[in-house]
């Protein structure tokens, strides 16, 4: 081991130390995952512009990346993709695959917005596409715990089967390939609860744009993102979303019934063995994949927009299953990868706007969870691991 | 995560042809009931429209025939591309990706690359149509290489990887062709550019076979029907094709049998991206514009692991499995110009139903064994019926 090396290693272990404190650490190493995020455009700049200089490049990048609305676009754009995500762990922790997330979603958002249009009910729409999402789960569920298929294969048959369906169906009903606008009253508009009348003057003490003027912390709060008017802006299905963040993470990891998933998907034969009903607990995770996805659609079209199209979804089912790789099959691994592609959808509108000379191309920043995905699987990031028998259908013959 | 052995092993030629047949009936079945349901909440379709522009006018007219065998030549490159890498244990759905890299860098070679570049004799027939396929073959074999090669030394499943090499490609295309205000390869001759290369050289260009019928059969359905007699002999006559199909069966057996799985692994994966890169490549070459639009492949690739479950991998049933495909596609487009009563996406159900059905041979598996069975009842009752003498006994 040369000296180099050794000062490397003490190097690590004092980061190491420093990252263990309670508070501080977690700040640090948010920090220092945010910097390789202003970094990696940066470097990326120099090939489309040229070396700029860096000090305003940073204060730039990190005014674009602490801003409140930048916040509030990411939890948009991230919450169709977390909730993908969270049903697809309990799918993979299970032990089958769904590589038909995609299609789900985009069966979820037309089903919410023929709703919506027919009865005028935003709750009733969620309620119906979340159903929509349930069947095609089931019919996942029987075609590849019941009768043994290639989960890979069926997933592919039922995203090119929801394109299908969208697209005749679309057809049928709006003679279009897109649904007509929905009015504002029918889609779950934006709360704004800061101006609700009560509830708005008790939120109020929780903003930071509230102590904006205290002499010594205000100018520091400045800084920051103001976590509960972002919040309070959003439409109710992303709040409702954010809340399922600790359910579904209690009922994976804390409950005997999430214990019973992550068994079955480790080693079916051993679960069935100590009484558990292999293939019952399957359903019950293929079909709660599928309504969180079918949620996740109709978010995306009665939540966030306001219309049906037939390519809306654009590979957030896809980029779903790379966050719930990238979480490491957890819940709550999945709710923060979300995040950062949804920050990463969010900094790409702003980019070229708020920051100066920045000339990258907006499909090299899209790239970028795609290729973190890759990169995670194959071990240069972090291990991750996944359940044991995972795409194999449970079969009580064998041994 | 591993691939199931039910689709690798070798069937019997006639189990596997009732497998086919079947799930396409279950297929059309299915469709049949949506259909109903359909016109059950009054969605109305006209099911004579369908018949006579869907299937009639496609076997009678000649230039429909021709249009059917135009869409099997890239089925032929997608479905190979499929059967190649499951004949190693490889799931490869990155064809789509494949085949979108595979026409986008050959057509920038053939449309900007070598016509710009003002060195003459290189812009001629003789060196631009071999060098172009080639560019097609290795792009779309790199794209295909990266996942086997991740796949082979450092264990990451190479069905999440090329589904991310599909949406990488879609970046890069985005990138070379698809904006204004960035992307060096867009074409800028004419005033609508959208999302699409400038038209390749005139020499690239692979002149109809039958100009009278349709502009759009080409020479690359017979190569497709070369290369499917090569691959035929790659995977049972040379030393690779047997490695590949050991390793396939069981990789720990072949590795303790000294293959280099690894090496095996990487190279099948380039073989069948770059089989499906060739797909896209002759499309480019082949098909009116004549250049790279963006979404042209539309679901070719997904679509080729239907013709390869249809086909269970065996490459000249892919031929077979292609020309059903291939009718269906024809079919779409012909409804979609000649009628409006019928949405031309119904198609496009039945190709998945295809391929669900296809997918879980155990449904199939039971069916047949029913029907085994009632015909062995029926034949016992028959008997029985006209011969007397049996009861007694």
């Amino acid at each position: 081991m040369t000296i180099n090396n050794l000062k490397e290693l003490q190097l690590k272990s004092k980061l190491g130390k420093l990252l263990k404190i309670p508070v501080i650490g977690p700040i640090l190493k948010l920090m220092i995952i945010l910097e390789v995020i202003v970094l990696f455009p940066y470097i990326l700049n120099i090939f489309f512009y040229g070396v700029i200089y860096p000090i305003p490049y940073h204060r730039q990048m990190w005014s674009l990346l602490l801003s409140t609305f930048v916040f509030e676009q990411t939890l948009r754009a991230a919450i169709p993709i977390l909730l993908t995500a969270m049903g697809g762990t309990f799918n993979e922790r299970a032990g089958v695959i769904n590589i038909g997330l995609e299609g789900i979603m985009l069966v979820g958002a037309w089903v919410g917005v023929y709703t919506a249009i027919i009865t005028g009910d935003p709750w009733f729409a969620a309620l119906m596409a979340m159903i929509a999402g349930g069947i095609l789960g089931l019919i996942h569920g029987i075609l590849s715990i019941t009768f043994k298929a290639e989960q890979i294969t069926v997933g592919v048959a039922i995203n090119l089967f929801a394109l299908g369906l969208v697209k005749v169906l679309s057809e049928l009903v709006w003679q279009a390939q897109y649904s007509p606008q929905l009015d504002p009253e029918y889609k779950f508009q934006r709360l704004y609860l800061l101006k609700k009348p009560i509830l708005g003057n008790i939120l109020k003490y929780f903003t930071f744009s509230n102590y904006y003027t205290v002499p010594v912390i205000g100018p520091f709060l400045m800084k920051l993102p103001d976590i509960v008017t972002a919040l309070s802006n959003q439409h109710i299905l992303i709040l409702i979303a954010l809340g399922l963040i600790p359910i579904l993470h209690i009922l994976l990891f804390k409950t005997s019934i999430g214990l019973r998933i992550r068994v079955i998907g480790e080693n079916p034969q051993a679960a069935a063995t100590a009484g558990i009903a292999v293939k019952r607990y399957q359903f019950f995770a293929v079909i709660l994949s599928g309504v969180l996805a079918g949620l996740g659609g109709a978010t995306l079209s009665i939540g966030n927009n306001s219309s049906f199209k037939e390519n809306m979804i654009g590979g957030r089912g896809f980029i779903a299953i790379a966050a719930l790789i990238f979480g490491n099959w957890t819940i709550i691994g999945a709710a923060t990868a979300s995040l950062f592609f949804g920050l990463f959808i969010a900094l790409n509108i702003n980019f070229n706007s708020a920051v100066d000379h920045f000339y990258v191309p907006k499909p090299f920043i899209q790239m970028i969870p795609y290729l973190a995905t890759i990169f995670a699987l194959s071990g240069f990031i972090g291990k991750s691991r996944p359940p044991k028998s995972i795409g194999k259908p449970y079969d009580p013959s064998e041994d | 995560m591993s691939l199931q052995i039910d689709l690798i092993k070798a069937k019997s030629l006639k189990e596997s042809i009732y497998t086919a047949i079947l799930s396409i009936i279950l297929a059309i079945i299915t469709i049949l009931v949506m259909i109903t349901i359909f016109n059950f909440y009054n969605l109305t379709l006209n099911m004579d429209n369908l018949i006579e522009y869907g299937v009639r006018d496609i076997l009678s007219n000649p230039e429909n025939i021709a249009g059917m065998l135009y869409w099997t030549t890239p089925l032929i490159f997608s479905g190979l591309a499929v059967a190649i890498a499951f004949k190693a244990g490889l799931f490869n759905i990155g064809g789509q990706g494949q085949m979108m890299i595979g026409g986008l860098f050959s057509a920038i070679w053939a449309a900007e690359i070598i016509p710009k570049s003002g060195i003459n004799f290189m812009n001629t027939k003789i060196f631009l149509i071999p060098t172009t396929i080639l560019i097609g073959f290795i792009a779309g074999g790199i794209w295909g290489m990266i996942p086997g090669y991740l796949k082979a030394h450092r264990g990451a499943h190479e069905v999440i990887v090329t589904i991310m090499m599909n949406l990488l490609a879609i970046n890069v295309a985005t990138y070379l062709i698809g904006s204004n205000s960035y992307s060096p390869f867009l074409d800028k001759t004419s005033k609508d550019a959208h999302s699409q290369t400038d038209k390749i050289s005139p020499e690239a260009q692979l002149q109809p076979l039958f100009p009278e019928v349709s502009s759009r059969l080409n020479i690359s359905l017979f190569l497709g029907v070369v290369l499917i007699i090569l691959i035929y002999i790659l995977i049972t006559k040379t030393n690779f094709g047997y490695k590949m199909r050991a390793v396939g069966l069981n990789s720990i057996a072949a590795e303790s049998a000294g293959i280099d799985t690894k090496k095996i692994t990487t190279l099948t994966m380039a073989l069948s991206g770059g089989i499906a890169g060739l797909g896209g490549t002759f499309m480019v070459m082949g098909t009116y514009p004549f250049r790279y639009q963006i979404g042209m492949e539309g679901t070719l690739g997904f679509d080729g692991i239907a013709v390869s479950l249809i086909a269970q991998n065996s490459p000249f049933g892919i031929l077979i499995a292609a020309l059903f495909f291939g009718f269906l596609s024809q079919s779409a487009y012909n409804i979609d110009i000649k009628t409006e009563d019928v949405p031309p996406d119904l198609l496009y159900i039945l190709q998945a139903l295809v391929i669900i059905f296809a997918a879980t041979p155990l449904i199939s598996k039971k069916i047949i064994s029913q029907l085994v069975y009632t015909k062995n009842f029926l034949k016992k009752k028959w008997n029985q019926a006209s011969d007397p003498t049996e009861e007694k006994q």
